[in-house]
């Protein structure tokens, strides 16, 4: 048996997915810019599509604006924020963000930005107070990620909104991990940025969004033709803008369901390790309402990562470690070192990330092989 | 992946320790990782990977041997990815 446990990586493109971008590839292939019927065909579908979306997010459909990526939406939103601001010299964002966010910030400091790092708790939780004393006049903007890729912790979006609109700062939120998992509703939100990549929800890999709120000013990050208003030039494109659509559509139809099944799944993963005396702590919010759906980061005492991930893999189950590399050597992630996982549980960190693919069985086996392989670990360090 | 072998030349020790610390060829890195990634300059995780699949290959070579230890001879592809020059006349055995 084969059990993908990494959705939190990307996630399969759905067949209904699938299905809608098809006719994209091989029929409908116009230019959108082209004044001709098959340009005006794609044209069409450009603009219902993001209508559709703005519906589904609670926002305008002038504000949403089609990228590549996740990491191109964070990218232009902070590059392009500092770009367009002559006066504000600071930023502030948090220790527990994705490369996307935290080397952007590092390339704004090289240019003369004073970016402050925000600590986080032992759950991933950003100290508000912190932010409220860090928070000043000079403050360009404050980026936090929504939900963390890692291990999962949802952000208090609306303490940190009233803090940022406190002090007139802009808020840009990464929503990569949210959309499609848990509710969004960009109209109560607070955030004047927000990114998206549709890989996380069943889209293909190669298509982002940027949620641009109205009155909120960007320089360009790409020059060229007048696609997305002139913002975003690169001729669209159509087939992944509707596979996007699509898997948002769908992710939201079945939401409620979709959480209570994946939460279903956690709990037994983790009722089985008690059951077998795994010694383990997880990583990010012990409160599943602050915590992902299918996220489940769990670090082992006394156990090489590297190696559980080698026999996890053998037995064809797919999961991410906690692991980053440089050059020499591979360390605990940046997520992992912030919240302080005990030492002796730091070189042991999986991420279980479960996903709408998943069946009770493949949960049942990956479980079970787990526990094995982690037995088979623990009698080896006695 | 926390046992331990010892690797004997005539009797005589030559390393005893992690198996996932036993020296391997650079070249074995590199071949390794250009059949599996097609990566000619693979990154320290991916080094790692392969240190971990020729540890498991041993593991499980010595686990089902007689007194659990392997001479050249039965595993030739396996003993010429040691950093050595004599590995012909070596012995591998797993420690209790």
């Amino acid at each position: 048996m084969k059990v993908y446990l990494d959705n939190a990586s990307t996630t399969n493109v759905s067949k209904e997915v699938y299905k809608a971008m098809k006719p994209y590839f091989l029929e409908d292939f116009g230019n959108p810019s082209s004044l001709h019927q098959e340009g005006i065909k794609t044209r069409k579908t450009i603009n219902s599509s993001r209508k559709k979306i703005a519906k589904l997010l609670h926002c305008d459909s002038s504000e949403l604006h089609f990228t590549s990526c996740g990491t191109e939406s964070i990218n232009w939103a902070l590059k392009g924020l500092a770009f367009n601001n002559q006066i504000k010299g600071e930023i502030i964002t948090t220790k527990i963000e994705h490369h996307a966010t935290l080397h952007t910030c590092e390339f704004l400091e090289s240019l003369g930005y004073i970016v402050h790092y925000l600590t986080v708790d032992n759950e991933g939780f950003i100290d508000l107070e912190q932010l409220k004393a860090t928070i000043n006049d000079n403050t360009l903007v404050v980026s936090v990620i929504m939900a963390n890729n890692e291990i999962g912790t949802i952000q208090d979006m609306k303490e940190i909104a009233k803090i940022c609109m406190d002090h007139s700062t802009y808020l840009h939120v990464d929503a990569v991990q949210v959309a499609g998992h848990i509710p969004l509703n960009l109209s109560e939100l607070g955030a004047d940025l927000v990114s998206f990549s549709g890989h996380k929800f069943h889209a293909p890999k190669g298509i982002g969004l940027l949620y641009i709120k109205k009155g909120t000013h960007l320089t360009n990050l790409l020059h060229g033709g007048q696609q997305e208003n002139g913002m975003r030039p690169g001729t669209e494109n159509v087939p992944y803008i509707v596979g996007l659509t699509k898997a948002l559509e769908c992710s939201i139809d079945d939401i409620g369901e979709y959480q209570n099944k994946l939460r279903t799944y956690t709990k037994y993963i983790k009722e089985q390790l008690d059951k077998a005396n795994i010694d383990y702590v997880i990583n990010g919010p012990n409160d599943e309402a602050k915590r992902l759906p299918g996220n489940l980061n769990i670090s082992f005492k006394n156990v090489d990562g590297g190696s559980l991930v080698y026999y996890l893999n053998k037995a064809h189950i797919y999961v991410s470690t906690g692991s980053a590399c440089d050059s020499k050597s591979i360390q605990p992630s940046h997520v992992i070192k912030a919240i302080n996982v005990p030492k002796d549980y730091i070189n042991a960190t999986i991420r279980i990330s479960v996903g709408n693919i998943n069946t009770f069985e493949e949960i049942a086996y990956a479980t079970k092989e787990l526990i094995r392989i982690l037995q088979e670990e623990q009698i080896e360090n006695d | 992946m926390k046992e331990k072998i010892r690797i004997t030349k005539a009797g005589v020790p030559v390393y005893e320790g992690k198996i996932l610390n036993v020296p391997m060829k650079k070249s074995y890195l590199k071949t390794r990782s250009i059949e599996m990634f097609d990566d000619d300059d693979p990154c320290i995780i991916h080094q790692s990977y392969i240190v971990k699949e020729f540890s498991d290959q041993i593991i499980e070579a010595l686990k089902k041997s007689i007194n659990h230890t392997i001479l050249y001879t039965d595993y030739k592809s396996l003993f010429e990815v040691l950093d050595r020059e004599d590995v012909m006349e070596l012995q591998i055995e797993l420690m209790e």
